[in-house]
């Protein structure tokens, strides 16, 4: 029967050593809030002042009313001809065009045609440059469909409020299992795992002890995240608040089972480093979805990502955050979540007590 | 012993204690190759298979041959629907990402002079995905709806079109997103490598009190600093060929410049970044403090650096910091010569930069290296 007294002692003990390095917890808390600073204000796809140079070769009112269209536009910004007549590829190597329009002598009266150049060094931005000027030389022309486009959730299609509650699934992971992690592995590496094993503390009072700050530092710091996002992006919070608490709750216990995992695996303090950043940190990095879309991956790794647990959280907060989600949406997540907790407990328990035996 | 002889033993002191851990070479060697396989397929800006379904109201053979139309690119996966279904429903419920509705009347619309209207609607949670999304469902329609009217009435193209843009895509005339990240990964792994590897090294002597033991050694401070310093500058060179080749046989990029040229910028650009490892050494006690400090750095510096989005996009007091940040310019460097060829003219003023940079930030670390043994 585990006492609270003494796990309340161990967790004390626990609180200590994290107090005791002010640095780290700082850059632990602050990190997040300036990588959110960074996504919110930074990361934008949408490409603006594109330097563009127009070769005007007719030189009459029609290519005139066409240059005036792209210059009014704040996705263009014109860059002026040099007298110094330079290919296209070597005005791009030197950096000072990311695109050029031909405009050909007898352009308006027999010819209609235009010569853009993109430079698609960067694919993205060059696959948006054509389609903005396709979307300006085609607004002075009737259309043929009307297209009624509706966005719904994000209908400003914003960043933040996709980076947000990303954030908040790194975190925990971060804290919850690298940390915790470390943190076994170091009382391993330093033999004072020994001195409270041979204490009359149970090994399920050591670990819940060894646990629970770690699960109030990672809400707290997933809450002053939500707080921030929520105050300095306006990111909407249209779900039921206990249904996310418990989802979360279910998370944290799978980032938990998967840290002692690790502190199960490792040895010294610097291989459950680095075993906790390649499987809990880069993983959820690059494959849960956080940044990059997994439908856009290879069928191999979207196939890799149904084992990482921020996957399936990253569905339930962003269900449940943006799209106002209830639990008949996302209970298929949260089984996934709970059977992956209860795999890793059991072979954590086996590989723990193969140690102390 | 002269001085020269003092320094190479000390590196190979430093290469006997890296061989020494199997593990630590794996770190140093394969860890990079995974990297840099991982998020070759990983990290992608493109926007690829994305989750389309269809209400069609017309069932007409217009409206059918439209839907046709999405089922040829990968860009898009179709996913069935039926009739008792809601389109805001499918999104809500995470079954599809965009909804394209086909009102009834949409075939007879486009045949008579009444304007066709088309319904789209998609989830806008992540933004930067669901804007390309809409794009490409735009362009796909638009490009049907100009197929359809030339087929209607070739002599109506000419004349309601009115002007024919050609496009021509240079240096990537596939539109490979490949082609930008790969040289981004390797700019960054060059950057952790150093950095990361160099700091934990230092804090580790520190933290085992080796240091001390160092320092009262006949040796001169600097052939200490030079001695740390240099095993990590051959193996990140080392990592960067392993890397340059990796990414010519796995993803078939090859190198458009000089080779001397990007080896030229990589070793002024290393002066920062190990400079910036000894400048962490001196501020932190432990190993683990060590690694936060340069992982919070490394964040920082690759998020503001223009890897995944490009610089210009960003606001103006982002980037005046993004100015001050090395890895952007050497993000630049790496992908100007890669991709686009460029020769050193005409990087010449990242050449000024980073070699600025690599002055006073080496210096400033040597300089509170020092203060700091002291």
């Amino acid at each position: 029967m585990p006492s609270p007294k003494r796990i309340t002692a161990m967790a004390s003990k626990e609180l200590f050593h994290i107090l005791r390095d002010p640095r780290t917890l700082a850059i632990i808390i602050l990190m997040p809030v300036l990588q959110l600073i960074i996504f919110g204000y930074a990361m934008n796809l949408e490409i603006r002042r594109v330097p563009l140079l127009i070769d005007d070769q007719a030189r009459n009112a029609s290519s005139e009313r066409l240059i005036n269209a792209f210059s009014h536009t704040p996705y263009f910004q014109i860059v002026p001809a040099n007298q110094r007549r330079l290919e296209p590829e070597e005005l791009f190597k030197e950096r000072r065009a990311q695109a050029t329009l031909c405009i050909p002598v007898d352009f308006g009266s027999a010819s209609q045609v235009l010569l853009l150049k993109i430079d698609a060094s960067d694919p993205n931005s060059a696959q948006l440059i054509q389609s903005y000027a396709q979307g300006i030389i085609a607004s002075g022309f009737p259309a043929s469909l009307d297209l009624r486009p509706f966005i719904l959730y994000n209908p400003d299609l914003k960043s933040s409020f996709f980076f947000v509650p990303g954030l908040v699934a790194m975190i925990l992971v971060m804290i919850c299992a690298l940390l915790t992690s470390i943190s076994i592995s170091r009382e391993k590496e330093l033999g004072t795992l020994e001195q409270i094993l041979v204490s009359p503390v149970s090994a399920m009072e050591i670990l819940l002890g060894k646990v629970l700050p770690y699960i109030f530092l990672g809400l707290a710091d997933a809450l002053l995240i939500l707080g921030v996002g929520m105050l300095l992006f306006q990111v909407p919070f249209r779900g039921d608040f206990l249904v996310f608490l418990g989802f979360t709750f279910l998370y944290v216990l799978c980032s938990l089972c998967l840290g002692l995992l690790v502190s199960t695996l490792a040895k010294t303090q610097q291989a459950a480093m680095m075993m906790a950043l390649g499987i809990t940190l880069l993983p959820t990095l690059l494959l849960s979805g956080y940044l990059f879309p997994i439908p856009s991956m290879p069928w191999l790794l979207q196939k890799l990502t149904y084992i990482i647990p921020a996957r399936y959280y990253l569905q339930i907060i962003r269900g449940i955050m943006l799209k106002g989600n209830s639990i008949s949406e996302l209970y298929q997540a949260g089984i996934s979540l709970g059977l992956m907790s209860i795999v890793m407990l059991i072979v954590a328990v086996k590989r723990f007590k193969l140690r102390l035996s | 012993m002269t001085s020269l002889k003092v320094l190479a033993s000390f590196v190979l002191k430093e290469f006997r204690q890296l061989a020494r851990s199997p593990e630590m070479l794996a770190v140093l060697f394969l860890l990079p190759a995974i990297q840099l396989l991982v998020m070759g397929f990983a990290v992608t800006n493109e926007v690829k298979n994305v989750d389309i379904s269809f209400f069609d109201y017309d069932k007409s053979h217009l409206s059918k041959s439209l839907i046709e139309s999405f089922s040829s690119t990968d860009r898009f996966r179709i996913v069935p629907v039926s009739e008792a279904e809601h389109p805001e429903e499918l999104l809500f419920k995470w079954k599809s990402k965009v909804v394209v509705v086909i009102p009834a009347g949409f075939e007879r619309d486009c045949h008579g002079f009444a304007k066709p209207v088309l319904q789209v609607i998609s989830d806008g949670i992540d933004g930067n995905s669901a804007a390309l999304a809409n794009a490409y469902v735009q362009g796909c329609i638009l490009r049907f709806s100009q197929v359809m009217l030339q087929s209607r009435d070739p002599g109506l193209m000419k004349k309601d079109q009115g002007l024919d843009l050609i496009v021509r895509m240079s240096f990537n005339s596939d539109l490979k997103s490949n082609l930008n990240i790969i040289p981004g990964i390797i700019a960054v792994l060059v950057t952790v490598s150093s950095m990361v590897l160099s700091a934990i090294s230092l804090a580790k002597e520190k933290e085992l009190g080796t240091l001390e033991q160092l320092l009262v050694s006949p040796m001169h401070k600097y052939q200490l600093v030079a001695g740390k310093l240099l095993p990590y500058l051959i193996i990140t060179l080392l990592q960067m060929q392993v890397a340059v080749l990796l990414a010519g046989i796995i993803f078939r990029i090859s190198l458009a410049g000089s080779y001397p040229v990007l080896m030229l910028f990589s070793l002024i650009y290393l002066f920062t970044t190990l400079g910036l490892g000894i400048f962490i050494s001196t501020r932190v006690n432990s190993q683990q403090q060590a690694m936060f400090f340069s992982w919070f750095m490394m964040v920082v510096m690759i998020l503001l650096s223009g890897f995944f989005v490009p610089v210009q996009n960003m606001p103006k007091v982002i980037r005046g910091i993004c100015f001050f940040n090395p890895l952007t310019h050497y993000m630049t460097v790496i992908r100007e010569i890669v991709v686009k060829g460029s020769n050193l003219a005409q990087l010449r003023k990242e050449l000024l930069i980073l070699l600025s940079g690599g002055f006073i930030v080496f210096g400033f670390s040597l300089l509170s290296f020092r203060k700091r043994v002291k």
